[in-house]
């Protein structure tokens, strides 16, 4: 157990550095944030699940909030 | 002691048959043919005695001649010598006789001395064993003077015959012993050969008082398996490590209060484990999927190198932390909440049970 962790520990430190070093020099060579983000919005309709999560967490604290106040009021 | 009912050539003839009886069943560390072939040779040895008893006494017993031929016999290099013997079977000088072969004949030559002079008469007893060779002086001193090794296989048939016949004889001497007065007389006979060997002494008697394992033997084959050179004190016990034998005792009133109390505690701290635990699977599984994900859409939908490195990267990043999240829930399963179980089951153990000596 242990010494697989001390694997898995190494593989993830690795891959965090691997991806750290390809987003840096992403970034370095012009990567544009904003151009990526609409090709991904286009691609998997990620502003529509932003709205949806955003409506839902909203409802939660809402409740949540209420629930609060409740026995206080 | 009651008077033999046998002539003295049955009587000769038993004595024979049991000893060769108890030698072959001391010699089964040997290969079959080297023990029939051992057997063979004691079998002449008795056969050209002219006095049985005398023989008996200069062997004094089946275990020592078992102790004497296990001395000279090396079943590894025996067999690798039946080995080389097979491959150079034809046209091949006459191999080097075995060691036990060797001993044996000793045995004979000391027991003979008259004979040994006249070689004429050993190669003729010991053409039994082997094929007829030359009679030639051997440079080594313990050579047989005219008995080169006997191949083992395949055996010479005279070698089989006699070994089958000599089995035949002790399955039938086993299966119907002798009558009282004839099993008398044979015993009288083994005991003054042990008698005569407890005034004997030399390597064979050193090496069986070394690894003599006393043992409880049948009272009628006592006179073979004593050997007078044995020591007589009593068999030490063999050391063993000092521990008590103990026994675990539960307290059962405390056995049942820390179950009452540990099973509820336990339940609880599972419960709050399984928090971490389910929200590391729940983080590992999104981490994973997104991962997987941005990594799709990094090598499908964007030209840009930059763009592309960028994602690639977040998407390493996501998989890394999706691995790590899915380490640390199995480390949770696997490691918090079983060691938490063990611990209490061990802990309930420790407290709960004493341990008595039995």
């Amino acid at each position: 157990m242990k010494k697989a962790g001390r694997v898995v520990l190494i593989i993830v430190l690795v891959a965090v550095l691997l991806g750290a070093v390809c987003i840096g020099v992403g970034l370095m060579t012009g990567a544009d944030t904003m151009r990526i983000y609409s090709a991904l919005d286009s691609r998997y309709n990620i502003g529509a699940y932003q709205e949806a999560y955003t409506a839902y967490a909203g409802e939660v604290i809402g409740a949540v909030t209420e629930a609060w106040q409740g026995p206080a009021a | 002691m009651n008077a033999p009912a046998y002539s003295q050539a049955e009587v000769n003839d038993i004595i024979k048959q049991k000893f060769l009886a108890e030698l072959g069943k001391l010699l089964t560390f040997m290969y079959e043919e080297d023990r029939q072939t051992a057997l063979a040779m004691y079998s002449k040895m008795f056969d050209d005695a002219a006095d049985e008893r005398d023989l008996v006494h200069y062997l004094i017993s089946p275990t020592r001649q078992a102790v004497v031929i296990a001395r000279a016999y090396n079943a590894r290099v025996r067999k690798l010598q039946v080995e080389s013997q097979s491959r150079e079977q034809d046209g091949a000088e006459a191999e080097a006789a075995p060691d036990f072969v060797l001993a044996i004949d000793q045995l004979y030559r000391e027991y003979f001395p008259s004979q040994e002079q006249n070689a004429q008469v050993l190669a003729d007893q010991f053409s039994l064993f082997e094929e007829a060779q030359p009679v030639e002086e051997e440079p080594e001193p313990r050579a047989p003077v005219s008995a080169p090794a006997p191949a083992p296989q395949p055996a010479p048939p005279a070698v089989q015959e006699e070994a089958e016949q000599l089995v035949a004889e002790t399955v039938e001497e086993l299966a119907n012993p002798a009558p009282a007065s004839t099993a008398d007389a044979v015993e009288e006979v083994f005991a003054a050969a042990n008698a005569e060997a407890s005034v004997k002494q030399d390597d064979v008697d050193s090496f069986l008082e070394d690894f003599s394992v006393p043992a409880e033997l049948p009272p009628e084959e006592e006179p073979y398996e004593e050997e007078p050179a044995w020591p007589e004190e009593e068999p030490e016990p063999l050391p063993y490590r000092d521990e008590p034998q103990t026994v675990r005792k539960p307290r059962v009133f405390l056995l049942i209060l820390f179950v009452l109390l540990a099973v509820p505690i336990t339940l609880a701290g599972v419960v709050l484990l399984l928090i971490p635990t389910l929200f590391f699977l729940a983080l590992a599984a999104v981490c994973i999927v997104a991962g997987a994900a941005v990594l799709v859409a990094a090598f499908s939908g964007f030209q840009i190198l930059a763009d592309f490195l960028l994602l690639f990267g977040a998407a390493v990043v996501l998989l890394a932390l999706g691995l790590l999240a899915l380490w640390l829930f199995v480390w949770f399963i696997g490691g918090a909440i079983a060691g938490l179980i063990s611990g209490v089951i061990g802990l309930g153990q420790s407290w709960c049970y004493k341990e008595v000596s039995a």
